[in-house]
């Protein structure tokens, strides 16, 4: 027969320290009970994601600046503070971008440290300049979406600035839209949506 | 140390709560016990992604003489998605290849829920004039030649029942196919390789989503 106490509160009888069953046993939590944590749980499978935050960036704007000199995307920039800096944090953009018959390129900026992102854009080779992805444009009526997946270091446990920058090769370039902008129901001027996200992802899977 | 043998442990009262320890003591499960929750946990961390789900297509799909038509719905890329809160949000995530006949134009593709018949807040761009709102664009300068894009958008469901979302696409030129190029004769050359279309759903744990 199975035994049984009723009690408010169990206490160690000395010490601090309560174990509950012993290797082999088990312990059961059954269905419609709630079992609350306000102190510190360790090994429970909580979830590996930390935090998620996003900006969805809508309308269309010039990403004019050329060569090395870069446009920042508005309403692009996420505040995001990691709880550690063993963490990573996913970057997931879908950019669309333009070009008028030549190549457009995008990365992710620190704004708060004035840096690229650890691993978040090339570094640039030689006179190069490093982007996070880059393509092409051969027509003004013409726009493509592309990805940019990076895993970033994060520099701090403090609030960083990260944000969406853009460049086009002669200076044509505009987001979320063609180039030639022509206000009708047509495929080629439909206007698109950025989305950009940062995860956190506990270094426990990492 | 004392020991308490016990194989049922309840509160006082029948719906009371028990309490384990005080503040700074320490309750420790020893290696190769078994704690096993069947009801409720609060506080042990975020549940972070609570439901995946997703559909990978492989077929090449066409569309032939409807330049600027009705959108078509890439019926393979329908994906059924039953939100577990309204207050979570959903990431959804695409990837479309495409390509033109005659080439030297756009297409372009939208997210759209198939069961309230709407392209949803989130999903797609806003209003600009009489532009199409879409997600996503793309274009391809050769017929022999084809191209993916990437499709993202955070979704807040619309309920807790099963929503059909899906993707479609509209084509600037004549003539448009999914999953590989135009051309599409039986080689192994890079230009008619054949690609994946892809459409996954991940809901998201409101504990989680920073504003």
């Amino acid at each position: 027969m199975a035994s049984e106490i009723k009690v408010d509160k169990i206490s160690p009888y000395s010490g601090s320290a309560i174990n509950l069953g012993a290797s082999g046993q088990k312990i059961q939590v059954p269905a419609g009970v709630t079992v609350t944590n306000s102190g510190t749980a360790n090994n429970f499978s909580g979830g590996k994601i930390l935090q998620a935050k996003s900006v969805i960036v809508q309308g269309r704007q010039a990403i004019s600046a050329t060569g090395s000199s870069w446009t920042e995307v508005t309403n692009s920039t996420i505040s995001f503070t990691a709880a550690s800096t063993s963490n990573r944090l996913l970057f997931i953009t879908s950019f669309t971008g333009t070009e008028n018959g030549t190549s457009w390129h995008c990365r992710y900026y620190n704004k708060t440290t004035s840096a690229i992102p650890t691993n978040g854009c090339h570094a640039g080779e030689g006179s190069r300049v490093g982007c996070t992805t880059k393509h092409n444009s051969n027509n003004g009526s013409w726009a493509s979406s592309i990805p940019m997946f990076c895993f970033i270091t994060p520099p701090n446990t403090s609030a960083n600035d990260y944000c969406l920058q853009g460049a086009s090769h002669s200076g044509g370039g505009y987001t979320n839209s063609n180039h030639n902008n022509t206000n009708n129901g047509d495929a080629d001027n439909a206007r698109s949506q950025m989305t950009f996200t940062i995860m956190e992802v506990s270094s426990t899977i990492v | 140390m004392s020991e308490l043998k016990i194989n049922t442990l309840k509160p006082v009262s029948n719906t009371g709560t028990t309490i384990i320890g005080d503040s700074g003591d320490t309750i420790t499960i020893p290696a190769g016990a078994t704690i096993t929750n069947s009801g409720t946990e609060v506080g042990f961390g975020a549940k972070d992604l609570v439901k995946v789900s997703s559909v990978t297509y492989s077929s090449r799909v066409t569309q032939s003489s409807a330049p600027n038509g009705a959108w078509l719905a890439l019926t393979g890329l329908n994906l059924t998605h039953q939100a577990t809160s309204t207050s979570n949000r959903l990431l959804f995530i695409g990837q479309i290849c495409g390509t033109l006949n005659p080439a030297g134009s756009s297409w372009t593709t939208r997210f759209y829920d198939r069961t309230n018949s709407s392209d949803g807040t989130g999903m797609n761009a806003n209003a600009a004039g009489s532009r199409l709102r879409t997600n996503s664009k793309n274009y391809i300068d050769g017929t022999s030649w084809g191209a993916s894009a990437s499709m993202m958008a955070w979704v807040t469901p619309a309920s807790t029942s099963a929503i059909e979302y899906g993707i479609d696409v509209k084509h600037q030129h004549a003539d448009w196919a999914l999953n590989g190029n135009w051309d599409n004769s039986d080689s192994a050359t890079v230009d008619r390789s054949r690609s994946l279309s892809t459409f996954h759903i991940i809901e998201f744990d409101s504990s989680i989503i920073q504003a």
